[in-house]
């Protein structure tokens, strides 16, 4: 940890700042857009009643009062109570959805990063081969599908005809009705892993050093993975930092898809049923999570690897 | 002439004229070509390239042709034709087959066109829906492109040529949005905008859709940033070249500059990089569809097809899953040639893939 290390990790803390306060920022004054106060309802309540209510909650200061406040608020991430889930605090709600979908990304995660590492050396070492070619056409075409197609697909194939697995959550169950949803989140991030790797590795083939190695009389598997994937797997570090991050904040489409009641569901629920203390609270947070875990991973790309420069 | 052997006088009698063919020896290698032939050379060679354009001309070609002619109109809900009482019968029609309405038309002499892929769930020609659906989905593409080629190359050409505070302060500005949550910051959008739309209806804004201004704004806002980097590296990496700086002491002038290095060496890298923005607005615009956020009904794009019938899927064998799989398929078509395409242009023309 020298100076300029500090320094890095300062100038990206202070972004990071900056850009949680900007997504506060943006999502007051879009909600702001929104016709129709918090106090709209089906049956309209008296002035009087709305005018204690906008007493209570600051809505009668000027905006910009409202809006000095609301930042302090979200600083220590107070968005009040959700509207759907009456009496409920907004981050208590988010808390439980946020867990869960944290396990299942981190799971996907970690299983895309196996899986694309394996196909992708595997690929590289047997170039133009049947399987390697398989794989190129495979992972170009994966990219191509939106999320939701290889969800419904998934959901289709292994849950509605060949019913391996059950389609909605069962309570009784705890790991079954997770799998589909992980491989679902996996796919992507599998395919544009084993791209990397397989570039990569084919790169690092090339190079002096695997000669030197093999010249040596170094078991070939050997070479492999000590010379070769060591020197492969930056370009995979790089992507899935962020990766990682997008990933555990949760898949809107797939959780709504195999209804899975964690974040990305209850932020497409607010939506519907246009609970907005719910999404700001959770715009901002997700936003703070994805802020702060792609913070983390690039200060732990840039400790692993000591060669690349401070911007 | 007697020659000196001494002499450093050349002698002329041991040399003769060249050939022709000796002549030709010395001609450049191959013919004189532009880099845009060059580039449109390699690209006609990539038969993936090749088959992928072919494809997206024809759908091009249509989306916008086929409306022109089509009997039904996406809007047109079709048992009005046979009075004006709503009339079940129309909907849910399987490919080719026809309402009782119809056919007590066809037994009275009246010709009624086939429904090729049968009807939707109110009774609308399910195949115009399709290529109206294709329709909106490449225009979002294509408009959403143009946005964030014209923002980010503006600002991106200005902070690379101004430099100084004013490149720094762009460049902080352009690192705050590169790390927000783009996906986040869509939906927050159209569904504010999706109310703003519901409470004033009838003006061109709420026409369009909230979806459709939502993904614009975004780009407008968000998706510039990776352009501008674009543009503003080309600009300051390209103003340092030695074939700049040769042709600039060769006395050309700015704009042959301009026209003859500066254009052609950075345009093609630029306008790559902004035809593969299609396929992700394409992308977005499916997604928020999908989310019911997208374009608003009547107009259908493919996202909200696939995503009204998606109840299908949940059947085991259900007669209408073509009613999702087409829609899907043909997002998934479209991208992927589309991204094949911008990876065949982008073999082609950039100037640092040449071999």
């Amino acid at each position: 940890m020298n100076k300029k290390m500090w320094f890095y990790i300062i100038k990206r803390l202070l972004l990071g700042i900056l850009t949680y306060l900007l997504v506060v920022t943006v999502t007051f004054w879009v909600m702001q857009m929104v016709p129709g106060g918090p106090w709209t309802r089906e049956k309209a309540l008296s002035e009087a009643t709305i005018e204690i209510l906008n007493r209570k909650y600051g809505l009668d200061q000027p905006l910009f009062i409202q809006y000095i406040r609301y930042l302090g608020r979200a600083l220590i991430f107070d968005f009040g109570n959700s509207f759907k889930f009456k009496g409920r605090e907004v981050v208590d709600v988010i808390k439980d959805g946020f867990w869960l979908s944290f396990r299942l990304g981190f799971i996907a995660s970690l299983l895309a990063l196996g899986a694309g590492l394996f196909l992708g050396t595997y690929a590289a070492t047997h170039q133009n081969k049947f399987f390697d070619r398989a794989i190129m056409v495979l992972t170009t075409a994966s990219v191509a599908v939106p999320s939701f197609v290889a969800s419904l697909i998934i959901l289709f194939v292994f849950a509605v005809n060949l019913r391996w697995f059950p389609a909605t959550p069962v309570n009784a169950d705890p790991i079954t009705p997770y799998i589909l949803p992980i491989i679902a989140e996996s796919l992507y991030p599998t395919a544009y892993i084993t791209r990397l790797t397989r570039s990569s590795t084919l790169d690092v083939l090339g190079q002096d050093y695997m000669r030197t190695a093999k010249s040596k009389g170094v078991r070939p598997s050997r070479v492999l993975l000590k010379h070769g994937l060591r020197n492969a797997v930056t370009p995979v570090i790089t992507y899935f930092g962020p990766m990682f991050a997008t990933i555990i904040t949760g898949s809107l489409v797939i959780e709504k898809i195999f209804q899975i009641p964690g974040i990305g569901q209850h932020f497409y629920s607010a939506i519907t049923v246009r609970d907005y203390p719910m999404i700001m609270g959770t715009t901002c947070l997700l936003a703070l999570l994805l802020i702060v875990f792609t913070l983390l991973s690039d200060i732990a790309y840039k400790l692993v690897n000591p060669r690349v420069d401070f911007d | 002439m007697k020659h000196n052997p001494l002499s450093f006088q050349i002698n002329t009698e041991k040399f003769s004229f060249a050939s022709e063919s000796e002549k030709r020896g010395t001609n450049l290698m191959r013919p004189n070509s532009t880099f845009f032939v060059d580039g449109l050379k390699r690209f006609a060679k990539n038969p993936v390239a090749m088959v992928s354009f072919v494809f997206i001309f024809l759908v091009v070609l249509a989306v916008f042709i086929i409306p022109l002619f089509y009997p039904y109109k996406f809007n047109e809900i079709l048992c009005f034709r046979y009075g004006d009482v709503l009339d079940s019968k129309f909907t849910y029609l399987r490919p080719f087959e026809y309402a009782p309405k119809e056919i007590e038309a066809m037994e009275n002499g009246v010709f009624v066109p086939p429904h090729i892929l049968g009807t939707d769930k109110e009774g609308h020609d399910y195949f115009i829906c399709l290529i109206i659906g294709a329709r909106t989905s490449l225009i979002v593409g294509f408009f959403a492109a143009i946005i964030v080629l014209v923002i980010g190359g503006v600002i991106g050409a200005l902070s690379g040529y101004i430099g100084g505070k004013f490149d720094l302060i762009v460049m902080r500005i352009v690192d705050v949005i590169y790390s927000l949550p783009d996906i986040l910051i869509i939906i927050l959008f159209s569904a504010s905008l999706k109310a703003v739309f519901d409470g004033n209806q009838g003006g061109f804004l709420s026409q369009l859709g909230s979806g459709f201004v939502a993904i614009f704004i975004v780009f407008a806002l968000l998706y510039w940033v990776g352009m501008a980097r674009l543009v503003r590296g080309q600009v300051l990496t390209l103003r340092k070249q030695e074939y700049v700086m040769a042709a600039r002491a060769n006395g050309a002038s700015t704009a042959r500059i301009v026209f003859k290095h500066l254009i052609p060496n950075s345009m093609s890298v630029i306008i790559i990089s902004a035809a593969l923005q299609i396929p992700s607005a394409i992308f977005t615009e499916s997604f928020l569809s999908y989310l019911g956020l997208g374009v608003q009904y009547p107009t259908p794009s493919l996202g909200s097809l696939a995503s009204a019938a998606q109840s299908f899927i949940t059947v085991p064998n259900s007669p209408k899953l073509y009613m999702f799989l087409i829609p899907a398929i043909t997002i998934c078509l479209i991208v992927l040639s589309l991204n094949l395409l911008g990876d065949g242009l982008r073999d082609a023309f950039d100037p640092k893939t040449q071999k």
